[in-house]
């Protein structure tokens, strides 16, 4: 959702947090599409594609039903 | 809330819901057809091997398949929407091959038509996770959620029946293990569709997402290959080994493709509480195959029959049950506040998580349609020549079966991929 006082999406205010915290220079002017953005830019939209979705609980359901998986794999082989 | 009641009519979700119905039964027809070649396990070839031909078969199978239909430029079109779905298809494709690999064990204990039903109980989990994470059944009214829960008790019931069918034809140990590794191939299976609801209620097509996943599919599926065959080497001399019925179990695999794409379509339109158990009509399939063409309960008794047959039927009434409670209205608002949920976790169009819900892609992407390129025709014909090839070099398996009882069933299979497919192209555009 863009935040209504900067226009920008959540996720990709919060990578710019990340960014900053790392004593990084990061020009504010993110397109959240994401359509023809400089290098910089396109870096700073994978991370927080990437941390968007290790961020969302829901990724973590079907990693520990994997290990599961593997687990019941390796006693009936 | 108003504003998403009116972005699908009413009259166009009946439309969805039927061809997303209509779909779940096609999966079943052609998912139950693609385990009979898992019973080339009974002529010495290593489990690992034919669920690693198999997801080959599925790899050619997720390529060529939607690259003839809506070309590759489609996905990549789709690819752009919404990249994060990427991270998503590669971790359930992931799942796939596990559980894959769980059932070819359980077959080999308990047999086809025991193991099938068991492993169904991803119909149960995935209805669990539709419930919890994505709003299925919110406000779907009392009736609704009496046949949904109904449906899973008569499951559950259908399922307690065969193991104790299993218990009592083989050893103790074996159904121990085989009932384990069913019930655990319908947990992974169960929950690999979290990543696929979450990318249809993000507006992805399925044919899209189906071709991501066999990446982490195929690499899964080498990786436990090659750490249960012994290494490389050995992996390479037992494929040798079994290179005159590769043919079939790279069948398996496409068959069981077509099965799945429809899969999706259902579990994209009508939801996983009742895509998946439709779609685990499988089951009677399965049961067909298994008795009508390899003679699985050939020579045993009578009440084995009737306990399996029971059990088969039992839980395909509670799957019916679940499947025929349709999706509200007011339902179909709290899939659509989970789908602008997601949209707006991953700062995905708007536009796009709409277009997809109403099954209307194809009037976005019509924008940027391009025609198949030679990229799509090369990809097709690759598939080909290695089916070509592969069956230039198989032999028919030599396993007693009713060839006459496969025909039958391969020819309802094939009415149920004319019937669906032109029922999605119409609504849908294969959207």
């Amino acid at each position: 959702m863009p935040d209504k006082s900067t226009g920008r999406s959540r996720a990709a205010i919060h990578s710019c947090k990340m960014l900053r915290s790392r004593g990084r220079l990061v020009v504010l002017s993110i397109n959240s599409t994401g359509a023809h953005l400089p290098d910089d830019h396109a870096e700073i939209h994978q991370r927080s594609m990437l941390s968007a979705v290790l961020h969302d609980s829901h990724f973590w359901i079907p990693v520990v039903v994997l290990f599961m998986g593997l687990a019941v794999l390796h006693w009936i082989s | 809330m108003d504003q998403l009641t009116r972005a699908v009519s009413v009259g166009r979700l009946r439309q969805l819901q039927s061809v997303g119905i209509l779909c779940g039964f096609g999966a079943g027809a052609w998912l139950g057809a693609a385990e009979a070649p898992t019973k080339l396990v009974t002529l010495g070839i290593p489990p690992v091997i034919v669920s690693l031909l198999m997801v080959a078969g599925v790899f050619l199978a997720r390529w060529s398949v939607p690259a003839l239909i809506r070309g590759t430029g489609q996905v990549g079109w789709d690819l752009r929407q919404a990249p994060h779905l990427v991270i998503w298809a590669v971790l359930a494709g992931c799942l796939w091959p596990v559980a894959n690999t769980l059932t070819i064990f359980a077959i080999r204990d308990v047999g086809l038509s025991i193991a099938f039903p068991l492993w169904n109980i991803n119909s149960l989990i995935g209805i669990f996770w539709g419930i919890t994470l994505f709003n299925e059944l919110h406000h779907a009214g009392a009736r609704r959620w009496f046949a949904v829960l109904g449906g899973a008790a008569l499951m559950f019931v259908g399922a307690c029946l065969l193991a104790y069918a299993s218990a009592t034809q083989i050893t103790p140990a074996h159904a121990v293990r085989g009932v384990a590794a069913a019930l655990m191939a319908g947990v992974l299976w169960g929950t690999m569709y979290v990543p696929y609801r979450k990318a249809y209620l993000t507006g992805m097509n399925p044919l899209s997402f189906v071709a991501f996943f066999t990446i982490g599919e195929l690499l899964t599926m080498a990786l436990l290959a090659v750490a249960y065959s012994g290494g490389w080497e050995a992996l390479v001399w037992q494929l040798g080994q079994s290179r005159t019925v590769l043919f079939w179990l790279l069948l398996g695999g496409f068959v069981w493709v077509i099965g799945d794409v429809f899969q999706q379509y259902a579990a994209k339109y009508v939801g996983i509480s009742r895509g998946i158990p439709l779609s685990n009509t499988n089951q009677l399939w399965g049961l067909a195959w298994g008795i009508f063409v390899f003679g699985e309960l050939h020579g045993r008794g009578a009440g084995l029959h009737l306990l399996v047959i029971g059990g088969s039927i039992t839980m395909a009434a509670g799957a019916g049950a679940i499947a025929l409670s349709s999706v509200s209205g007011q339902e179909h608002v709290r899939w659509q506040e989970a789908a602008h949920r997601e949209g707006r976790r991953y700062s995905v169009s708007m536009d796009y998580v709409q277009s997809g819900l109403s099954g209307e892609a194809f009037v976005l992407q019509s924008k940027t349609m391009q025609p198949r390129r030679k990229l799509d025709w090369l990809i097709v014909c690759a598939a080909t020549a290695v089916f070509v090839w592969m069956a230039a070099i198989c032999r028919v398996p030599d396993v007693r079966a009713n060839w006459t009882s496969a025909l039958l069933l391969s020819a309802l299979s094939l009415v149920f991929l004319m019937a669906c497919g032109m029922v999605l192209w119409r609504a849908t555009r294969f959207s």
